[in-house]
């Protein structure tokens, strides 16, 4: 009997290693996710900014160490994701690779099989997606495919979790087994052969480990530019005349990937049954409107719409029961228990660490509805449409639509944002995208906003945080042309871009999604609000207790000059303005410290909204949506460009467009009156 | 048959035809190759609004290519409807 355990509890005999490998959009995290559950680590690829995923799992007594290759079309060197995929196989020799296939896409996913062929190393196929295949019309003879391939094929439907123990016990048994797989692969055409055969010769003897010489002479032959710098290094002597070679037959690639397709063909012809000859794409009733140039455009501001709809409507609700709930009865309770202890350790305690964390505490419901939408979205295949969708608009700054997807995720948080740039190739378009996502206002931010919008403009709030949006976003192109005249010269990249099939999104996979997300914030922000919100206390009480005469208090009101500008004339809006650069959700609990010291809740934003004349509230806004980027933002700006100079350009351009910004609109809306 | 080589971003909705050759570069070449854009393969133009991005059909698959993008791949048009 099978058992299936997602721990190593059990004692396992031995160990294996099996790596996950399929194209973006087959399903393959879906697969990941039900293998190993919530006992998955995930990382980054050593001194990569690539996510690494691994997770283990124990299967009658076998220990499987499963590693999450990332997703990629094939195995060339035309990106990070690829090299980090055929590096791993290549150098780890995994005991098996798992090929995830989405059987609706049989022939274009089998492009990265025909590849990991060519790795010689034992692979199982699952073939996921079956229910959806068949819904087209599609039948596949598993039996038919397996003999024709001479590797094991499993049906499995990873969103329902059917197949994936045999998935998982046919790759245990294959690296188990004695008898070498003789697997069916992929040969080059005729007019090709010879030259292949004399850059196998040249090459012979000179290939350093643990690379194979027919692997290395068929990426030459491709033009990959990765071994062909490997070559250079391990063969100057031979290098010379492939290079002649290479340059006569550069058109080699064209018959190469032409001569895996029609392998390929040959492969499934008479494993799948279809209902009438060429493309068969699924007629998707809802690409009429979600591609649609007017219609498209209204359903992703509608959706969009509903991202804040949720905020204000299920997620404010919890942040306020978690506070009168959870926060408040605890610093009172707290502060009874320290009623003998010294004033300054009871303050600390009180309004430094509980504000901190009640802080913290208040984030998580509006993250949640965030990752959960984003993660709904991608998981249906719907952000491929909505980048479709934006691609003319990002043209304008010399961007194509998968910029919109990182900017797009900038609404959660920038620090994924700036992280998921690595899906756009070109270095220019990525650095422009990098410099423009804290442009984009984050879930934190926006929760600033929408905690201190109320009380600054009553029912009028919801249209008031629209407009401070849309004037982010329009700020954003602006710069964004600028930039790309400016700096770049108005240089443009190619887009070309997947778009998969709708698919109805995994409960399972999404709940991880948000769960990793939110561990992330809690490890990584969590801590770091906490900390600073007790720095922040005891500079608003050194040095005698008296907020008013505190270190903090005396920077506020140096600045207080610069902030009259912008109508700012309260020492504790700049001080709050100056904290919200450790991380944006301290400007509540820096308020929260300055104005009513534990009071977290609505009292608050009252409290600060009565000080102000609507003209400086906006002002506050408006600065407060454009300021620099937390910290957390700039470590990663620095990690992804490796540049001091881009990281500090960012700094710089966004405190000048805040403070611009900020003076003009205060001195515009004093203008019409506002501020009277 | 005659042969009339056009730039798929001339193609209308629903035209099918033939990849004939690309004018790009060798990396631009590549990630179609891969995406089953091989030479003699079919495809369908399944969007062109006239301006912007188009999505075309290859392989069973769909692409989204940026009209830039489309114009340096050159098809053998099959049918028009």
């Amino acid at each position: 009997m099978t058992e299936l355990k997602q721990n190593s509890s059990a004692h396992p005999r031995n160990s294996i290693t099996v790596a996950l490998a399929g194209q973006p959009n087959v399903g393959k995290s879906t697969v990941f996710n039900m293998l190993t559950g919530l006992n998955q680590h995930v990382g980054n690829w050593p001194g990569k900014t690539v996510e690494f995923k691994t997770g283990e799992l124990v299967l009658n007594e076998t220990l499987i160490h499963l590693v999450d290759l990332p997703g990629t079309y094939s195995l060339t060197a035309n990106s990070e994701e690829e090299r980090i995929a055929r590096d791993f196989i290549i150098r780890e020799k995994p005991d098996v690779v798992i090929a995830i296939v989405n059987a609706a896409l049989l022939e274009r996913n089998l492009y990265l099989v025909a590849e990991l062929l060519a790795l010689d190393v034992p692979i199982v196929l699952g073939l996921n997606m079956i229910d959806v295949a068949n819904q087209q019309g599609l039948h596949i003879e598993v039996n038919v495919l397996e003999a024709a391939l001479r590797v094991p094929v499993v049906p499995i439907i990873a969103s329902k979790n059917q197949g994936l123990i045999e998935l998982i016990e046919a790759a245990k048994n294959l690296a188990e087994s004695q008898v070498p797989l003789a697997p069916n692969r992929p040969d080059i055409r005729p007019e090709h052969r010879p030259v292949l055969e004399e850059i196998r010769t040249l090459i012979t003897g000179q290939v350093p480990q643990p690379y194979h010489e027919d692997w290395v002479a068929l990426k030459l032959l491709e033009g990959d530019s990765e071994v062909m710098e490997m070559v250079e290094r391990a063969a100057p002597k031979a290098w010379p005349r492939i290079q002649t070679l290479l340059s006569q037959h550069e058109d080699a690639i064209l018959d190469i990937t032409g001569g895996r397709y029609e392998w390929i063909a040959r492969m499934v012809r008479a494993a799948v049954v279809r209902p009438r000859p060429g493309p068969i794409v699924l007629t998707d009733r809802l690409d009429r409107i979600a591609t649609h140039p007017f219609w498209g455009l209204v359903l992703l501001l509608g959706i969009l719409g509903m991202v804040f709809w949720l905020t204000y409507h299920a997620a404010m609700p919890i942040v306020e029961w978690l506070d009168s709930a959870i926060i408040i009865p605890l610093a009172n309770v707290v502060s009874i228990a320290l009623a003998n202890a010294p004033l300054w350790f009871s303050s600390l305690v009180v309004d430094g660490l509980i504000g901190g964390v009640g802080t913290v505490l208040t984030f998580l419901p509006i993250l949640i509805v965030f990752f959960t939408v984003l993660g709904i979205l991608e998981d249906t295949g719907y952000l491929a449409r909505a980048a479709y969708v934006m691609d003319r608009f990002m043209h304008w700054m010399g961007l194509h639509g998968r910029s919109f997807l990182p900017l797009f995720l900038g609404f959660g948080c920038n620090i994924p944002a700036v992280m998921g740039t690595r899906i756009i190739e070109d270095r220019r378009a990525r650095l422009l995208t990098i410099l423009l996502v804290p442009l984009v206002p984050c879930a934190a931010r926006l929760a600033v906003v929408s905690f201190l919008t109320p009380a600054f403009f009553g029912t009028g709030a919801a249209l008031v945080t629209w407009l401070l949006v849309i004037g982010n976003l329009t700020l954003l192109v602006l710069v964004g042309i600028a930039i790309n005249r400016l700096l770049f010269k108005g240089a443009h990249t190619a887009f070309i871009m997947e778009i998969p099939l709708y698919h109805v999104p995994n409960a399972r996979t999404i709940g991880l999604y948000v769960w990793q997300n939110i561990f992330a914030f809690l490890k990584k922000a969590g801590v770091l609000i906490v900390i600073i919100s007790t720095i922040v206390w005891a500079f608003s009480w050194l040095p005698d207790g008296n907020v008013n005469n505190s270190l903090l208090a005396g920077l506020g009101r140096w600045l207080e000059p610069l902030g009259s500008l912008m109508g700012l004339n309260d020492w504790r809006l700049i001080v709050a303005l100056l904290t919200s650069f450790v991380a944006k959700e301290n400007t509540i609990a820096t308020l929260g410290v300055l104005y009513g010291m534990s009071e977290q809740s609505i009292g608050l934003a009252a409290r600060v909204g009565a000080t102000l004349t609507p003209a400086a509230g906006l002002s506050f806004l408006v600065v407060q949506m454009l300021f620099i980027p937390c910290v957390a933002t700039i470590a990663v700006i620095k990690q992804e460009t490796a540049s001091w100079k881009w990281t500090a350009f960012s700094m710089v351009l966004l405190l000048a467009i805040s403070l611009i910004v900020g003076v003009g609109v205060y001195q515009l809306a004093a203008l019409l009156n506002w501020g009277m | 048959m005659q042969q009339e080589l056009k730039s798929l971003s001339d193609l209308v909705s629903g035209t099918h035809a033939l990849i004939h050759h690309f004018s790009g570069g060798k990396e631009f070449n590549n990630r179609l190759l891969v995406l089953g854009f091989t030479i003699g393969a079919e495809v369908v133009v399944w969007q062109n609004l006239g301006s912007g991005p188009i999505i075309v059909a290859v392989k069973d698959s769909l692409v989204a290519l940026g009209r830039g993008e489309a114009k340096k791949v050159v098809v053998e048009v099959l049918n028009k409807r």
